[in-house]
């Protein structure tokens, strides 16, 4: 299985919304489905200048949200976001 | 007696080996490993002490230990995936995806020669195992119990779960 594009689509602007004003830029860099383990594990690149304790208060409600995003169809899969984190001097 | 600060324990080893001068890839690895411990310690207490007793003094100890040592994994981390489709409270439900994400991360970190960490990652992770586990220290007894049923049975009494958390 794997995700529609028009969900891939909408999944940087739900993660940017999770990570609020401790992100500037989200970049989806991959996302794997697992039918055995019943994971979705997506790879997302972060742009930020915030303190790992604000970027880990920001990640709790990316699941849900993300789970929302996703719909009914993919309610039986459990979303592992996986961040990965440029500190972008400029932004 | 068993040690009951495993989790805090391995928490201030993982802060402490990130921190480290010489928090080169291999320290970096082994701090993602004492954390992902850390909150694999503070489920099997819970559930141990919520299903066996709190009192070293007064519980079984051989079942207090079988309890905790018998919490599989991977179940508990499939079950705590299922937590958020049931109405526990914030603090179970917030448990699941740091869980999910900081096992994940272990096992690269543990078995995968091209995973590649950064300080800053590592403590990103560090900052949610603390905040998973402060978390789980809130959580009422009565949920406890809910949490150590979801996460210890897994056959179709499993289902039941649900049930039983909505009377």
């Amino acid at each position: 299985m794997v995700i529609e594009d028009q969900l891939k689509d909408n999944l940087p602007e739900t993660i940017r919304d999770g990570f609020g004003n401790t992100a500037s830029k989200v970049k989806i860099g991959s996302i794997d489905v697992d039918e055995v383990l019943m994971e979705i594990q997506i790879f997302v690149g972060i742009e930020t200048k915030a303190t790992p304790e604000a970027l880990a208060n920001k990640y709790y409600s990316l699941t849900g949200r993300v789970q929302d995003t996703l719909g009914s169809k993919w309610k039986r899969y459990f979303p592992i976001i996986t961040p990965r984190f440029n500190r972008n001097q400029h932004a | 007696m068993p040690n009951e600060k495993l989790s805090s324990g391995s928490i201030e080893t993982a802060e402490y080996l990130a921190a480290s001068l010489a928090s080169n890839e291999a320290t970096l690895r082994r701090a993602i490993s004492s954390r992902n411990c850390s909150v694999f310690h503070a489920p099997e207490k819970l559930v141990a002490d919520s299903l066996v007793g709190e009192d070293p003094n007064s519980r079984p100890k051989k079942a207090w230990i079988e309890v905790y040592r018998g919490l599989n994994h991977n179940t508990c981390r499939t079950a705590c995936s299922n937590a958020n489709s049931i109405n526990f409270p914030e603090e179970i439900r917030q448990f699941s995806p740091a869980l999910a994400l900081l096992q994940k991360e272990c096992h690269k970190a543990d078995s995968d020669p091209e995973y590649s960490l950064r300080i800053e990652y590592t403590e990103f992770l560090i900052a949610l195992a603390k905040k998973s586990l402060n978390g789980l220290k809130v959580v009422k007894d009565r949920d406890q119990k809910a949490f150590s049923a979801l996460v210890l049975i897994t056959g179709p009494g499993q289902r039941l779960q649900e049930i039983w958390r909505a009377e």
